[in-house]
């Protein structure tokens, strides 16, 4: 009788536990329709992946770059990437995939050589400067005029929204809009969102 | 003492069909013979987009709401996997009661030319 007693609290304080705990993906409707298990109410790998590849598939199915021929490829820039949540993000996690697909596509091809607050990669303005630098063969320093200039900007915006729900729970949205610009003429060649919707207990935090 | 035998190997083969992953093996030709998937898949479809670019959709019903886990291996003509660090790991996918899902995969790389769907 006391084994039973023991177990039966045992069970009951595992299932108040892990009901406290459960956060689930939702559709953002009034009907939370569960979408599955999330991993946490913050952003995690599988959400910036689930973006990245909805991102991706829209830009690749998109007539806009029907007409990019092999051996065309445009240069694309990282722009500003603004990350309008509490939590503290790498941006690139999210466009690093994005630039590597779009890459493969063989329709694009990233400059590390220009982007929103400074280089990618400061390497290209660093060997340039060695110009009339007598240790090195002057020959095999970049020739000036020879870096490309990018032919699209990738920038976009990642915003957060907290809503109190009854029951002590709270639905996270998070919405992830990315658009493709054309330097030379300024219009937005692509546009794109993607909202992902949690639903968890308002005590567990989202960063 | 033979009936607990009996049922110790039933169970081990239970457990290990439900870790053996079916598999889709779609190429140029439709789905391959090597092709072994549940029967809440009911449709698949390839096709090259505008863009040029692999494009399949497969489309599941399932008569109980059920997560499924399913990992996406993209080919090139000589059979040889492309790494896609998207797709390199399982991803669960919840299918509700008698609702049906269209889960539509596009190949970012030009080199893709099959694709292998595994689900468990």
């Amino acid at each position: 009788m006391k084994n039973l007693k023991l177990a039966t609290a045992v069970l009951a304080v595992t299932l108040a536990l892990t009901g406290c705990s459960q956060m689930s993906y939702t559709d953002g409707t009034a009907a939370r329709v569960n979408k599955g298990d999330a991993l946490s109410l913050g952003l995690d790998r599988e959400d910036f992946d689930n973006a990245a590849e909805t991102m991706i598939q829209s830009m690749l199915s998109d007539p806009a770059f029907v007409n990019i021929a092999p051996g065309q490829r445009k240069v694309i820039a990282i722009g500003r990437v603004v990350n309008d949540t509490p939590q503290r993000i790498d941006t690139e996690k999210l466009t690093g995939k994005i630039t590597s697909a779009l890459r493969r596509s063989g329709k694009f091809v990233l400059t590390s050589a220009v982007a929103a607050g400074g280089a990618l990669d400061s390497m290209s303005e660093d060997v340039r400067e060695l110009r009339g630098n007598a240790e090195f063969n002057q020959k095999t320093i970049a020739k000036s005029g020879t870096l490309v200039a990018p032919d699209f900007s990738l920038a976009g915006k990642i915003r957060q929204d907290n809503v109190k729900l009854a029951n002590r729970k709270v639905q996270v949205e998070y919405f992830f809009l990315l658009r493709m610009t054309d330097l030379n003429s300024g219009l937005v060649y692509w546009e794109d969102e993607q909202t992902i919707d949690k639903i968890g207990s308002s005590k567990s935090v989202s960063w | 003492m033979h009936f607990k035998k009996i049922l110790a190997g039933c169970a081990a083969a239970v457990l290990l069909s439900a870790c053996t992953p079916s598999l889709i093996h779609v190429q140029d030709s439709g789905v391959s013979a090597e092709s072994q998937y549940p029967e809440y898949v009911t449709d698949i479809r390839r096709r090259s987009n505008a863009n040029g670019l692999l494009e399949v959709q497969v489309t599941f019903q399932s008569p109980r709401t059920r997560t499924i886990n399913y990992k996406i291996e993209w080919l090139d003509n000589q059979g040889y996997a492309l790494r896609n660090p998207i797709d390199e790991r399982y991803r669960a996918l919840r299918l509700m009661r008698n609702e049906s899902h269209v889960m539509h995969k596009l190949a970012s790389d030009k080199r893709a030319t099959d694709i292998k769907v595994y689900i468990k």
